[in-house]
């Protein structure tokens, strides 16, 4: 805990921020494993370039969550997209969950698949929305557009979706 | 959860079925790894809890290091015949530290790449300052000048690249959601009648700018050619990333662009060059 108030709390941020980051990460690609090795390359950069942070030119959170879409904008540049780990497919498979949750998992999946169809920019703001819960104001602020655009793409994007589910009938959320 | 939009009152309940609590294992273990990446150096500006080494030898000869690194890091800043030098010895061109960049450019760089920005190029070796940053600043006044879009070159020293002894330059480049992009294309067409041909990329109208204002921004004839070589890997990412098609073998685009590149006479000032300044 720090004393002076100009100096972030890291060990604070870190407690308050990486199941953000996590979430945040898992919506965009997917895969619980590359979500963790993205979020720990994340926090990594963040901890090492950290004396870089300017509280005068925003949040904490917004700071990491830009170094978080530099991270994820290198590993789509080193890895070719919609590969399923070996981790992740035992965990998908796995004879060991109770149906409820094999029901959860292909609910869960589902979604991220559809989700992976997305144009990246409606991928981004659910994302930031769904994953990482931001705010509208938040995620305008973080990607340049403007609150009432972001708005209108999570409207638009979670009725697609919701579309999308109802007309292939897997989905069985409050059921 | 946050939902502050009116626009989203919808049933969005199934939006949260993806989300999940990490593994306690792996944010307990992240955060191991964070307090043992506290180095020295950082500790010293960021935490009380550093403490000197108990060999005294080894505090002495860090200590004569980071003297010697002090000094350098000033001749370094002042002194472009120190950066030529060290460049040379490391085979290292275009390192731009991040305040010559914001100085030269004269406007606040992003901490972030915010949304409408691509990442088009990372060049460690390409680009000297000089025509980087006349080439950048050109594209600003093209910015300026109403057509909807600009770009900027944002040095970065090294959060960016796992190389922490090279500084990269990144390069990138701004759309925004409103503009016409047939017009845009039918723009970049029109300059690139002056080029010649590189058919095949208007399918691709991100890329085809990229290549179109990296390729004669620059004006040192193997920086161009080098920069087109970083473009096959950026290429071949953007294309991975969006599913654009080609009309062409990438092979041969790049055989075209790289060509192109090369056949664009030197100028002496790279404003000269640069599209509509």
């Amino acid at each position: 805990m720090s004393d002076d108030p100009q100096i972030p709390d890291w060990d604070a941020i870190y407690d308050e921020q990486v199941a953000r980051l996590y979430n945040y990460f898992l919506y965009r690609v997917n895969q619980q494993t590359t979500a963790e090795d993205l979020t720990a390359s994340t926090f990594k950069r963040a901890w090492m370039n950290r004396t870089q942070f300017d509280p005068q030119r925003g949040s904490v959170a917004a700071w990491l969550f830009g170094i978080a879409r530099h991270v994820l904008v290198n590993y789509y540049r080193q890895r070719p997209p919609h590969m399923m780990s070996i981790d992740d497919a035992y965990r998908a498979a796995s004879p060991h969950n109770t149906e409820h949750t094999v029901q959860q998992r292909i609910d869960a999946d589902m979604l991220g698949r559809l989700l992976q169809e997305l144009p990246q920019r409606e991928q981004e703001v659910i994302a930031l929305k769904y994953g990482a819960e931001m705010t509208n104001r938040d995620i305008a602020s973080l990607t340049g557009l403007s609150e009432s655009n972001v708005g209108t793409i999570l409207h638009r994007t979670v009725n697609k979706l919701h579309a999308l589910i109802k007309q292939r009938g897997e989905y069985h959320y409050g059921s | 959860m946050v939902h502050d939009n009116s626009q989203t009152k919808q049933d969005d309940s199934f939006m949260h079925v993806r989300h999940s609590s990490p593994r306690p294992e792996f944010v307990a273990s992240l955060r191991e790894e964070l307090n043992e990446l506290d180095t020295p150096s950082q500790q010293t500006t960021q935490s009380p809890r550093w403490t000197l080494r108990k060999e005294w030898l080894w505090q002495r000869v860090a200590a004569i290091c980071m003297m010697f690194a002090g000094l350098f890091a000033v001749s370094f800043a002042v002194s472009p015949e120190v950066r030529a030098m060290t460049r040379s010895l490391l085979g290292i061109e275009g390192e731009v530290p991040l305040e010559i960049a914001q100085e030269a450019l004269g406007f606040e760089l992003p901490q972030y790449l915010p949304e409408g920005f691509e990442m088009i190029s990372l060049c460690s070796s390409a680009l000297t300052r000089e025509c980087d940053f006349a080439g950048a600043q050109a594209w600003v006044s093209l910015n300026e000048a109403g057509r909807g879009w600009a770009g900027v070159y944002y040095a970065h020293s090294n959060t960016e690249t796992d190389n922490p002894a090279v500084a990269m330059t990144l390069s990138v480049i701004k759309y925004h959601p409103d503009d016409d992009m047939q017009a845009r294309i039918e723009h970049l067409e029109k300059r690139w009648d002056d080029l010649g041909d590189i058919g095949g990329v208007y399918n691709a109208p991100r890329i085809g700018q990229a290549i179109g204002y990296q390729t004669y921004r620059t004006r040192d004839g193997m920086a161009r050619a080098t920069t087109v070589e970083w473009f096959q890997d950026d290429l071949k990412y953007i294309l991975r990333l969006y599913n654009v098609p080609l009309q062409m073998p990438i092979d041969n685009f790049l055989a075209e662009a790289r060509q192109i590149a090369r056949s664009i006479p030197l100028s002496e000032s790279a404003t000269d060059t640069a599209p509509d300044s």
